[in-house]
């Protein structure tokens, strides 16, 4: 999944901005972080004196993750974070909640959806997510993840993905579908094109070769393959257009 | 699945005219009286089914990718109700051809907005 890391890009001016982020100031953030509340199950801590500096370390119900202060500090300064107390613990608070999904965490909750595989964003395939605060966060198995929890959280993922609510929204021969509730996981509905297809039938739309048009975290669109290309003509994001019936072969992100 | 293609030489170019919903209904009312009022040439009638088509197609571009009109219409100062509609050089040409369509449409079509 391709996301700013510290949350929305700075503007313009802010990328003529030098400043760099220090560890100093990324203590102070996290220090404020911690005095305002962390959200349930998350703790945070900085471990100093390793020979290689302080490091911040996290830990969200089992799943730890560590990271240098002085390499995040790095990261930030290359994002053109600006180097202020508020810029600074607005960017913590957008990395901490794109933090690794724990393995329990999406076995109970996580969702299918069709996401990029590659950063090249050309290449679709199935991918448990996890909605955090209104952010849709992939899950990437941990290294303790055995085989068939993998097998069975996907599989779990696929089920919740398949009951999801959505709405549909017949424009001419277009059809929408918009996931309701949970923002940004509209492909779920993917999971079964069939009932797609029965529902744009049963408001009167029947494709003769039904294609959709797929941009991850975006409102799906259905249309004859005529309609279909005609959608994403000098469309400036990344799309891929998959005929209905190839959507079962597509393999996991 | 596809990708964007690099180049089909088959797919004429679409150019888009940015109309308000005042601009698009009155697109649709004149191309609507006009295939369904007298006989239309086979080809012209094609070219104004695409034109349908694509007005609907417009409005669905606005659900699944809003952010690069909007930018647009931050940047001109446009209405919320002003999207991009895209038109091949033949469909552009049925539609103006057409003896109904109000002065106001025609003009945005061919000047205003998409000079």
């Amino acid at each position: 999944m391709t996301e700013a890391l510290f949350g929305p890009p700075s503007g313009f001016l802010q990328r003529l901005n030098r400043a760099s982020v220090g560890v100093a100031d990324l203590r102070e953030a996290i220090e404020r972080l911690m005095s305002d509340g962390l959200a349930p199950g998350l703790e945070v801590a900085v471990l100093g004196g390793t020979g290689r500096g302080p490091m911040l370390v996290i830990d969200d119900a089992g799943r730890r993750t560590r990271v240098l202060l002085a390499e995040l500090a790095g990261e930030m300064t290359r994002a053109r974070v600006p180097a202020t107390a508020d810029g600074v613990a607005t960017a913590l608070a957008a990395w901490l909640a794109r933090r690794p999904v724990p393995d329990e965490i999406a076995a109970a909750r996580g969702l299918a959806i069709l996401d990029w595989t590659d950063g090249a964003r050309t290449d679709l395939g199935w991918r448990v997510v996890v909605s955090r605060g209104g952010l849709v966060v992939p899950w990437r198995p941990s290294r303790t993840a055995t085989l068939p929890l993998v097998h069975q959280t996907r599989s779990a993922a696929l089920g919740r993905s398949a009951v999801l609510a959505g709405t549909l929204r017949v424009q001419g021969p277009v059809a929408l579908w918009t996931s309701t509730g949970v923002p940004g996981v509209d492909t779920a509905v993917l999971v079964r094109p069939e009932a797609l297809l029965a529902e744009m039938a049963a408001a009167g739309l029947r494709p003769r070769d039904a294609h959709v048009v797929i941009t991850p975290r975006r409102p799906v669109a259905c249309a004859d393959d005529a309609v279909a290309r005609r959608l994403v003509a000098e469309a400036t994001d990344a799309w891929a257009i998959v005929p209905c019936g190839q959507l079962a072969d597509l393999g996991w992100a | 699945m596809s990708g964007p293609r690099a180049e089909d030489p088959a797919q004429a170019v679409l150019v888009p005219h940015w109309l308000s919903t005042t601009d698009r209904l009155e697109v649709e009312r004149a191309v609507r009286t006009a295939l369904d009022g007298g006989p239309v040439h086979p080809v012209a009638a094609i070219h104004l089914g695409e034109v349908l088509t694509e007005l609907h197609v417009a409005a669905a571009r606005e659900v699944v990718w809003p952010a690069p009109t909007a930018r647009v219409r931050q940047a001109t100062g446009w209405g919320e109700d002003v999207v991009p509609v895209r038109l091949s050089a033949l469909e552009l040409a049925s539609v103006l051809s057409l003896p109904g369509l109000t002065a106001v449409a025609r003009d945005s079509l061919t000047g205003g907005r998409s000079a």
